[in-house]
């Protein structure tokens, strides 16, 4: 889960990082009386502020997300005009308005994980900033055992052979962000810039953060944090809302929109990854993707099927995945012909499909297909999967050709 | 030495659901599976095995094990198989899904302290085909996917060792050993931790990789064949197309399929592989031309 830089300035405080003084705005809120009175009292305290869509993603600055103000007129026409504009495909839903920094020096610190040496790693620059993606390459890394941790003594060492200036106030920074990523289960945590004042006040000036999900069952601070759902299309909560029907199997829970023709249901993870590439590699433009597994029952196929095949203008449907070893063939593809017996598409579907009692599921729909002249192509395990995927493509282009 | 036929191996976790299915069907393959351990259900028996409490009691029982396979619940995981490394278990086969980084992160460091192997975790396991496996591999039917031969399989995802070993099947190419790393952030055994096993094995004429976008897994290996320290010809699939073409950042597939500041492309991933010599196939489907390709004369 990635947190919001200003959920993630909250954690970091926890662990002893001051952020600057700060009013979160809400774009339901914006013309509450409270607000504006708010941002009056805000405005006055502090005569130049920063105004910080809270979106995910980097470059926020440099693409007008972020931005300098003064006054509250102006910074209230800013906040509008933000709420009002698209960063990638999240709308702005809240704003971080934070008094503005005097900057002395600005550091760059990340932690992550290694995936060659298999361990935490420090990542630290003395030229923190907005242009740190161009001298990527020149971060200095220390690799952190993750049962040792990181002692005062290594750290010290560190910085003082990478000639830091501010060794003695870093040292402890440098070990409660690591003390962060760990007891936070963070995949990932960077604070850049990290901000040095005149004063001697030190700020996280921002915060990435990405939780680890397995962990947040165990980390009580995020049980009330909910995903954001600001960035779902209400397909994409609907397919959600089956899933959570009964726990039994996986059946939309990633389902996500996407602006192609050819509708979607897999199965198993790395097959349906596999397929989606043959797909695309094909030329074949995707309606959707959505993952069925684990034995879900026939009423959640049926009413996942009813969402992925409500996209008008559809030219192909593709059942897919690979040999099942406990999930019901014949139930799961019962729930999709349910659906299909309502819907009656004209467009042809490809069904590649094995496992527990796939000859009666394949029976069940050849019967129903004779009867509704539907235009089905039933694959089993002797087609490799993404061979039928080839077939879809085809067949949907032939389809858009005849109309 | 892999485990293998003759490795005594003890099921962490035997009474859960998967566990006990899991039990079954390696003693139904012919895997010396003596006994199992719960934490709380110890003097039980499961499949006629007797279940203990700890680790340490089921060493004592059979002093001979060598392997444990874990189907414990993700936030036990850590402490489950931290017991198995203490009591000496040279290797750890790690069915678990969905384990913390943190904690796999100090598992990996204390394998290494105690010069043992973990598979996994998100591992399907490890089957020496036709002989014995550790793991779920293959379900409850294993000969419809799997059959013996020259082909060595590793691959980042569980569902497909079995989608690949069943196109070599219908192909009539058999395979040696299959194994499923899982695609976690951190594998406790990457393709290259692996590859002195598939050096060594008589059988293997042949290495089948499949991987995916995200991690160092593919680059390590492409350095291990440049440099020599594997010979034997490989053939690869890197999946993560679709994943990269993502607008958006949706949690998709494996944890560890993720891109990171531009690094670790599955295009990147498969030239940097082409340029060591690999044959990669663009659609899965091409993986047994490739390897008809490349397998020595006469076998």
């Amino acid at each position: 889960m990635k947190l919001q830089e200003y959920k993630g300035k909250e954690l970091l405080q926890q662990y002893g990082f001051e952020k600057p003084d700060a009013l979160l705005v809400t774009k339901k809120n914006l013309d509450d009386p409270a607000t504006l009175l708010a941002l009056h009292a805000f405005c006055s305290k502090h005569p130049q502020v920063m105004v910080k869509a809270q979106v995910i993603g980097g470059q926020r600055k440099k693409q007008g997300f972020v931005q300098e103000s003064k006054g509250c007129d102006a910074t209230l026409s800013l906040l509008q005009q933000l709420f009002s504009k698209m960063y990638q495909t999240q709308s702005v839903l809240s704003i971080l308005v934070e008094e503005k920094i005097a900057i002395a020096h600005e550091y760059f610190l990340a932690l992550l994980y290694d995936t060659r040496l298999k361990t935490p790693m420090l990542l630290f620059s003395s030229k923190g900033g907005i242009d740190i993606e161009s001298h990527r390459e020149e971060l200095a890394r220390y690799p952190i055992s993750p049962i040792d941790g990181l002692s005062e003594e290594s750290l010290r060492s560190f910085l003082h052979g990478l000639h830091v200036q501010d060794a003695a106030v870093l040292v402890p920074l440098l070990l409660s962000a690591y003390q962060c990523f760990t007891l936070a289960d963070c995949l990932h945590l960077e604070i850049n810039p990290l901000i040095k004042t005149n004063n001697g006040v030190w700020y996280a000036g921002d915060a990435k953060i990405t939780i680890d999900d397995a962990a947040i069952p165990r980390q009580p601070f995020l049980q009330h944090v909910q995903e954001e759902a600001s960035f779902l299309t209400p397909r994409e909560i609907a397919a959600r809302q089956v899933d959570a029907l009964d726990y039994r199997g996986v059946a939309g829970r990633t389902f996500m929109d996407l602006p192609g023709t050819i509708a979607i249901l897999a199965s198993g993870g790395g097959a349906s990854l596999t397929c989606m590439d043959a797909l695309m590699r094909a030329g074949g433009k995707p309606a959707n993707y959505t993952e069925y597994s684990g034995n879900p029952s026939r009423e959640k196929v049926r009413k996942l099927t009813e969402i992925t095949l409500s996209k008008p203008d559809l030219t192909g449907c593709l059942v897919i995945g690979g040999t099942a070893n406990f999930t019901d063939v014949y139930e799961t593809l019962a729930g999709f012909m349910d659906a299909v017996l309502v819907i009656k598409p004209s467009y042809p579907i490809v069904i590649r499909r094995a496992g527990p009692r796939d000859a009666e599921a394949f029976a069940m729909i050849r019967s129903l297909v004779d009867e509704h002249h539907f235009n089905v192509t039933l694959f089993g395990e002797e087609t490799p999967m993404t061979k039928a995927v080839l077939v879809m493509v085809k067949k949907a282009e032939e389809y858009y050709a005849s109309l | 030495m892999l485990p293998s036929k003759t490795t005594h191996v003890l099921v962490q976790g035997i009474t859960g659901k998967e566990g006990s299915k899991a039990t079954q069907q390696m003693l139904a393959s012919g895997t010396l599976v003596t006994c199992g351990v719960t934490p709380g259900k110890g003097g039980k028996t499961i499949e006629g095995l007797p279940v203990f409490n700890t680790v340490a009691e089921a060493k004592v029982f059979d002093p001979l094990l060598t392997a444990s396979v874990l189907y414990v619940p993700p936030l036990l995981a850590y402490q489950a198989a931290r017991e198995a490394l203490v009591a000496g278990i040279p290797w750890l086969v790690v069915f678990t899904e969905n384990i913390p980084v943190r904690d796999t992160a100090k598992l990996i460091a204390y394998a290494a302290q105690h010069h043992s192997h973990i598979i996994g975790p998100s591992s399907v396991g490890l089957m020496h085909v036709g002989s014995c496996k550790f793991g779920s591999l293959g379900g409850g039917n294993d000969d419809r996917m799997y059959s013996k031969g020259h082909v060595g399989i590793m691959s980042k995802s569980g569902g497909m060792c079995a989608e690949t070993a069943l196109l070599l099947t219908k192909q009539g190419i058999g395979q040696s050993m299959v194994i499923g790393l899982g695609g976690d952030v951190l594998m406790g055994s990457t393709f290259t931790d692996l590859l002195p096993f598939f050096q060594q094995d008589q059988a293997t004429k042949v290495l089948v990789i499949f991987g995916e976008v995200g991690g160092t897994a593919e680059e390590e290996l492409a350095e291990a064949i440049t440099s020599k320290r594997f010979t034997k010809p490989v053939v690869a699939f890197i999946s993560g197309l679709f994943v990269e073409s993502l607008p958006r950042n949706f949690p998709l597939g494996h944890a560890g399929a993720f891109i990171e500041g531009g690094r670790g492309k599955a295009e990147d991933k498969k030239k940097i592989l082409r340029e060591a010599g690999v044959l990669v196939a663009e659609y899965h489907h091409e993986i047994p031309d490739l390897v008809k390709k490349v397998m020595p004369h006469g076998i």
